[in-house]
């Protein structure tokens, strides 16, 4: 269930439920079973004899719904960062006629949980919060990024996180080749092992997760976002093009729009 | 309330490129730990003059004092420079520019001492600040503004 869907069923589920604890409970307290049609007496009826128990209920299961809709689908604060993301994005790609998801910019945030079928899923991830786009919004690759082992932290994001630097794969001015394409033009080779093996070692992710993923992006800008003096996540700009090619007029809008960004992301549940 | 203006800071991110497997990749100096504006006022409250260093996020600090004229704002969890304190009634600004001078001197011996005790990313963060200040020194260092405003 993504996060629009989410808050529209919470506000349903407190407007159901304001109505009950403001309305509709008192007055089936109110109510003389007498004076009622029989078609209705009995659960009516039904309802007298329960509602000590069943307004208490619905009052707290109104008030979790606020706090869940608070908590999880602050639609103001996410709307915003996605609107900075795009800018983002259209300051690296300005004359692209690429499809939108070829060039993505995406924010992790850390967290030290992530509910996984995995090995240790308390030692810190880097967990897509918002991407660019209208594309792509539910893949959700996660990057291990644990800060008592950093040599572990994987993807772009985690090496951003860990090394608390900006990123830029391929470097600046690199004379060495550019990260092989993993969907490149037929005829493949027969055996795409090496290529997987230097694209899961450029990138710092295991060899198995490339094989799985098989990854479109060949370029990357990781950038560390600190709030209050502390990391609390990255943004990874990935692109299908061999090289980013405005990666400083990436960089130069960031710093621009960083404050008000930094603003909204202390908002953020 | 404070009602300086901010004196913008530009200097290009410096720049560093490693080659840990078969492709090279670029590390570049956070933006959050380079100072993006400072500014300089005489604060009531505390009576000293304050030199403020912006950065792209907000941040607690807690005062480290250098020596009788001189404090350090350091951020409470990133350990950036945030800004710089100096108690001016103790100098008299006013009337002879060397005095401003001696300033000036006692600022850098402060940064000085800060950067040579730090290493790794807080020595590059105070390098930048110290940076930061020195390029809007005569700005900050306004005579006129280091004493309360009568």
């Amino acid at each position: 269930m993504n996060r629009k869907t989410l808050h529209s069923f919470l506000r349903v589920f407190f407007g159901v439920g304001g109505f009950c604890n403001a309305i509709f409970f008192p007055v089936v307290l109110k109510v003389q079973l007498g004076d009622l049609a029989v078609f209705i007496r009995q659960p009516v009826g039904w309802l007298q004899e329960r509602v000590w128990w069943l307004w208490p209920v619905a009052f707290v299961l109104t008030i979790l719904a606020t706090y869940a809709d608070k908590k999880f689908c602050d639609r103001w604060g996410y709307d915003a960062v996605k609107e900075m993301l795009e800018i983002l994005r259209e300051k690296g790609f300005p004359d692209s006629t690429d499809q939108v998801h070829y060039h993505r910019v995406t924010l992790f945030r850390r967290r030290k949980w992530r509910f996984c079928w995995r090995m240790w899923p308390w030692s810190g991830w880097l967990i897509p919060a918002v991407r660019s786009g209208h594309t792509t919004l539910n893949h959700r690759t996660c990057f291990l990024a644990p800060d008592d082992d950093p040599d572990m932290a994987e993807g772009i994001a985690g090496r951003c996180w860990s090394s608390k630097s900006v990123v830029l794969i391929p470097g600046k001015g690199s004379t060495i080749q550019q990260l092989p394409d993993l969907h490149g033009p037929s005829p493949k080779p027969r055996d795409p092992y090496p290529l997987m093996s230097a694209y899961a070692s450029a990138t710092f992710v295991p060899i198995p997760w490339v094989r799985k993923k098989l990854p479109h992006s060949r370029s990357f800008l990781g950038i560390p976002v600190v709030v209050k003096g502390e990391p609390w996540g990255v943004i990874v700009v990935d692109s299908r093009a061999p090289v980013i090619q405005n990666a400083q007029e990436i960089l130069d809008s960031y710093n621009e729009i960083a404050r008000p960004f930094i603003k909204c992301l202390e908002r953020l549940p | 309330m404070t009602t300086a203006p901010w004196f913008q800071i530009e200097h290009p991110l410096p720049m560093s490129s490693k080659a840990p497997h078969q492709l090279e990749f670029t590390l570049l100096a956070p933006p959050h730990e380079v100072p993006q504006a400072v500014r300089g006022e005489f604060d009531k409250q505390i009576n000293r003059f304050v030199i403020e260093i912006r950065y792209l996020d907000d941040e607690d600090f807690k005062r480290t004092a250098i020596d009788e004229i001189v404090s350090l704002r350091i951020g409470k969890k990133s350990r950036r420079l945030l800004g710089i304190e100096l108690d001016t009634t103790r100098v008299n600004v006013t009337e002879v520019q060397f005095e401003v001078k001696e300033l000036e001197q006692e600022i850098e011996r402060a940064l000085d001492k800060l950067v040579r005790g730090e290493s790794g990313r807080e020595q590059s963060n105070y390098s930048m600040a110290k940076s930061a200040i020195e390029s809007k020194r005569a700005l900050l260092l306004d005579p006129n503004l280091l004493v309360p405003a009568q």
